[in-house]
């Protein structure tokens, strides 16, 4: 497969129209679908290597898993988010350091003569969105943790807010790398293709967790108690803010005048 | 607003930096009070070393384009927008000189010319040595 035709096909799965085209952006793109395969290919890898490891579930190591309750099930799920987080993050380094090394050749480079952001590269709402969900998150798992009667709740609460936290910290992780990479553009149609790229990376790791964290404690949890309408609550809360988002198209209003 | 480095061209990468972003400061562009990228942020994004940003910082400062404040980082100054002002007053003065020496406006057009290039010039002279 020549790199023309990753680029349409990489266009056409992820529903671009308005990039243009240069070799350098070309280059890029072709690079980023070929990461794109890797990092799917890693994530197939590691089910299969955990579905083998429950198949098997000690049967030769001695090691099994524990007991399942509500708590190790958030825990889990939480651990496996983080797991996912941390393929893409590396994928996300190795991608960069293809782009360097094709940064490499230009004899021209440009970049923007104001600072930018966070909040102009992400898109302002979005950025509070995530604060919100995420912050949402965290908190609601403290006070479930705090406010429970039962050492089950409590431990509950204490595994969600463990995993709110874990997911926070890796998407931070991501999008701070992702943000802060260096422009690797020669013209201004290659800049513009530089920030929409950047803003789909982030896109890709921009999810509320917290949410499915939530979905699977309710589930857990037994109906009817206070811990399930907490954590529905959050779970609706979430998904309404989140419906409420532009990933990865947002306007995120890069460039003169752009205001959050 | 974009700058743009070139790798091949014989002007150096922080006179070609230093010059774009006064212009754009000069005519507006870019507004009072609006934040310059850090300079080891524009560094990476342009490939230059760190030196050669904060040179160009450094030299926009002393012209009065630009102020830095603390760990905010580098702002587009007030004194920007005088600069034109400044610039005005000191032509009245040349305009002043050149009628009182009787010479005729277009040749002392020609001498602003020449002195604008020769300080040019002198400019990317000294960021070679």
């Amino acid at each position: 497969m020549n790199d023309q035709e990753r680029v349409t096909g990489w266009l056409r799965r992820h529903r671009v129209r308005d990039l243009e085209l240069t070799p350098l952006v070309v280059a890029r793109v072709a690079v980023r679908d070929r990461y794109e395969r890797a990092k799917m290919g890693t994530y197939l890898a590691l089910l299969a290597v955990l579905g083998v490891a429950w198949v098997i579930d000690g049967s030769l190591t001695g090691w099994s898993l524990p007991e399942e309750t509500p708590a190790t099930s958030v825990l889990a799920i939480s651990l496996g988010f983080l797991m996912l987080g941390g393929v893409t993050g590396m994928v996300f380094w190795l991608q960069r350091r293809a782009d360097q090394r094709v940064a490499q050749g230009l004899r021209q480079r440009v970049s923007r003569s104001q600072a930018t952001t966070l909040a102009t590269i992400l898109g302002g709402r979005n950025l509070r969105i995530m604060l919100v969900v995420h912050g949402g998150g965290i908190l609601i798992g403290a006070a479930c943790a705090a406010l429970a009667t039962t050492t089950a709740g409590r431990m509950l609460g204490l595994a969600f807010a463990a995993g709110a936290i874990m997911c926070s910290g890796v998407v931070t992780w991501v999008v701070a790398d992702v943000v802060c990479r260096p422009v690797v553009a020669d013209d201004e149609p290659s800049l513009r293709a530089d920030e929409l790229l950047r803003r789909m990376d982030a896109g890709d790791v921009l999810f509320p967790y917290p949410m499915v964290l939530a979905a699977v404690a309710v589930t857990n949890s037994g109906a009817g108690s206070a811990l399930t309408w907490a954590f529905l609550g959050y779970a609706a809360a979430a998904l309404v803010v989140w419906a409420h988002t532009t990933w990865p198209a947002a306007p995120a209003g890069v460039g003169p005048g752009a205001r959050a | 607003m974009i700058v743009r480095i070139e790798a091949g061209s014989p002007t150096p990468p922080y006179e070609q930096l230093r010059s774009q972003l006064a212009r754009q400061i000069v005519d507006r562009s870019l507004a009072v009070g609006t934040r310059l990228p850090t300079v080891r942020r524009l560094a990476a994004d342009l490939g230059l070393a760190v030196n050669t940003v904060a040179r160009s910082y450094r030299e926009l400062e002393e012209a009065g384009l630009v102020e830095t404040r603390g760990r905010a980082g580098t702002f587009v100054s007030a004194a920007g927008e005088r600069s034109r002002e400044r610039a005005r007053e000191a032509a009245e003065r040349y305009a002043t000189t050149v009628r009182g020496l009787g010479l005729d406006p277009a040749e002392a057009l020609h001498i602003v010319d020449a002195a604008l290039h020769a300080s040019t010039q002198q400019s990317i002279e000294t960021g070679r040595t």
